[in-house]
């Protein structure tokens, strides 16, 4: 028993020194200072790049004052509260240099005692140059001041210990900077630059191990994240839910598009950051997920003219459909443009585990405001009024009469319905 | 379209059974099946809730249900009250009285939708009373979801606040 503690205490002897180690020689590397921009140029092009990394949808509490912080994320490991990223010099950022904003920013530190945890994307923001980062400095520097304390994060034990931090980074974070693949064209290679760094698009798309960073070697290939799944979104995968190029762009500029509309926190990404990107970005982005694939538009459609086989058959989940569904989505899910979702080659149905469409059946959807004009009405939850069984055959239905390819998805069955919304 | 056979119980008459479409809104139902033309069409996609109606469960709860996105055959089996079934000969229900005397409304469109959320509402306190100072925010979370275009919310708070503190069982503290 002793011997076997001495060896344990050994080993976290030997941990703890690793871990500072790599904190004093590679923790902070050093990094130059520039003087802030006051330059309107910089600034707009700094205001810009806040919208591509969405920085309001965390550091912008609900109904809080713009960038001030305070908005919780709830992780595995404890309640960490977004920090005040406004000039104000005792609660925001202030009295930071560019050079300090910049290790934070890229290094997740700009010291030894309080690196941040990798809730800020650093892991993904290390691509970014440093002139981007300037730019963005000096625009955070120019928005209003706000004085707003951060909230205290409610991190349990051990993870409450900031400085440990160090050692995760050794062990997950890379720093590499962002180099363009030379046998691509420059719209692919932008496209990388802002969903691999400044969209952290990753950081909700990629798994996670059992340490919270993000799994490279299955990079986009989805995760459940706050209840629902943010979906495989790797070439192959969005080719096989129907997605084109030109579906993408038109999601990420109107948050809908023949292929469904967005919810849950992507509704967020989209209404805080895509939509607010230049054409020319957006089709970066949408070029660079399906990996310069140029599918021809409205290759899905053709496969959804007539419904399916399966379909007929499975009268129960058609009378469930007429008499649940239809009188919003339309009796052959076509929605209402702009009000209620199209079903009818809907990416969302073609997810093969089936998660998000049982979880938005069952928990329903808040209404979605894009703007005043511009909006999604709510989805009703059915969890009360429909049992396991039903949802099975409905989603059943819908996937044989609307999913494009569905014969490649597989059936789903009452137990599949409660193991999701377990 | 595929037709379906249902039966249900609307204000305490049991009716059917009835051949509907099964795309058949519920509202349309009781407007062109059973002449209830009481329960109002407003927004049709589930927003306004001008086309609630009642739902009792057997355990004895209720909670309302919009039809105008909900079909007919949701409705087979069930107990209904529509805004027909509150007033019983000449008298109108303490809901419906309370808003005559608040002049909560002016155009009542939106008026049968809050008479059955207030009457669900009441019958729920008789159950569970609430808390005094909770009121206020159990009124809110209650009929926050109906719209009324003529803009008669705070009569319509005001009267069924007034109906909840006129009955002592209805609250605690």
């Amino acid at each position: 028993m002793g011997r076997w503690m001495a060896r344990l205490a050994a080993g976290i002897l030997v941990a703890a020194a690793a871990c500072g180690l790599f904190a004093v020689l590679r923790g902070v590397p050093p990094v130059a200072d520039h003087p802030v921009s006051r330059d309107p140029a910089v600034i707009a092009a700094g205001r810009y790049l806040a919208a591509a990394g969405d920085c309001a949808s965390c550091h912008t509490a609900e109904g809080g004052e713009a960038l001030a912080g305070g908005r919780p994320l709830a992780t595995p490991f404890g309640t960490i509260y977004a920090a005040n990223i406004t000039p104000d010099p005792k609660t925001g950022i202030g009295r930071m240099s560019s050079a300090q904003f910049y290790q934070l920013v890229a290094y997740g530190a700009d010291g030894l005692a309080a690196p941040l945890y990798p809730a800020m994307p650093y892991t993904s923001f290390h691509l970014l140059t440093r002139a981007d980062s300037d730019a963005l400095f000096a625009y955070l520097m120019s928005v209003p001041a706000v004085e707003r304390p951060a909230r205290p994060d409610e991190m349990r034990f051990p993870f409450n210990l900031r400085p440990l931090m160090f050692g995760w980074n050794f062990l997950f974070a890379t720093r590499r900077p962002f180099e363009a693949d030379a046998k691509k064209d420059a719209t692919w290679n932008r496209g990388a630059y802002l969903v691999e760094g400044l969209g952290h698009c990753g950081e909700c798309h990629t798994p996670r191990n059992a340490f919270g960073a993000m799994e490279q070697s299955r990079a986009l290939q989805g995760a459940v994240v706050n209840r629902l799944e943010a979906p495989d979104i790797t070439a192959p995968a969005l080719a096989a839910r129907g997605w084109t190029r030109e579906d993408l762009v038109l999601f990420f500029a109107a948050g809908a598009s023949p292929r469904g509309s967005a919810f849950g926190d992507m509704f967020l990404a989209i209404k805080n950051s895509l939509r607010l990107l230049t054409p020319d970005d957006q089709v970066a982005i949408a070029t660079y997920l399906l990996d310069g694939d140029a599918t021809a538009p409205g290759k899905g459609e053709g496969a959804v003219t007539a419904l399916g086989r399966k379909a007929h058959e499975n009268r129960a989940g058609q009378a469930l459909y007429l008499s649940n569904c239809s009188l919003c989505h339309g009796p052959d899910g076509q929605g209402v443009p702009g009000t209620m979702p199209r079903l009818k080659g809907n990416a969302t149905l073609s997810q093969p585990d089936g998660f998000n469409l049982i979880r938005v059946m069952a928990d329903g959807i808040d209404p979605q405001r894009m703007s005043l004009t511009q909006g999604y009405g709510p989805m009703p939850a059915f969890r009360d009024r429909l049992s396991p069984a039903q949802l099975a055959d409905l989603s059943n239905y819908l996937r044989s009469a609307f999913a494009i390819r569905p014969d490649d998805l597989p059936p789903l069955s009452e137990e599949d319905v409660k193991r999701i919304l377990r | 379209m595929e037709r379906v056979r249902i039966s249900l119980t609307v204000n305490g008459q049991a009716t059917g059974p009835h051949a509907v479409p099964a795309g058949l809104a519920m509202i349309d139902f009781l407007h062109d099946f059973l002449g209830l033309t009481g329960t109002k069409f407003g927004c049709g996609i589930g927003v306004c809730r001008a086309c609630v109606v009642i739902v009792d469960a057997p355990d004895g709860t209720s909670r309302t249900m919009r039809t105008c996105i909900t079909g007919a055959a949701a409705f087979a089996g069930r107990q209904v009250r529509t805004i027909e079934g509150h007033a019983t000969v000449g008298r109108l229900s303490a809901v419906q009285q309370a808003f005559v005397d608040h002049f909560a409304f002016q155009c009542g469109y939106c008026t049968s939708g809050f008479v059955n959320e207030a009457t669900c509402l009441l019958e729920d306190l008789a159950r569970n009373p609430v808390p005094r100072e909770g009121l206020e925010a159990r009124i809110e979370a209650a009929l926050g979801d109906h719209l009324c275009r003529c803009t008669g919310y705070v009569r319509y708070y005001e009267a069924v606040r007034d109906l909840i503190l006129a009955d002592p069982s209805l609250t605690t503290g």
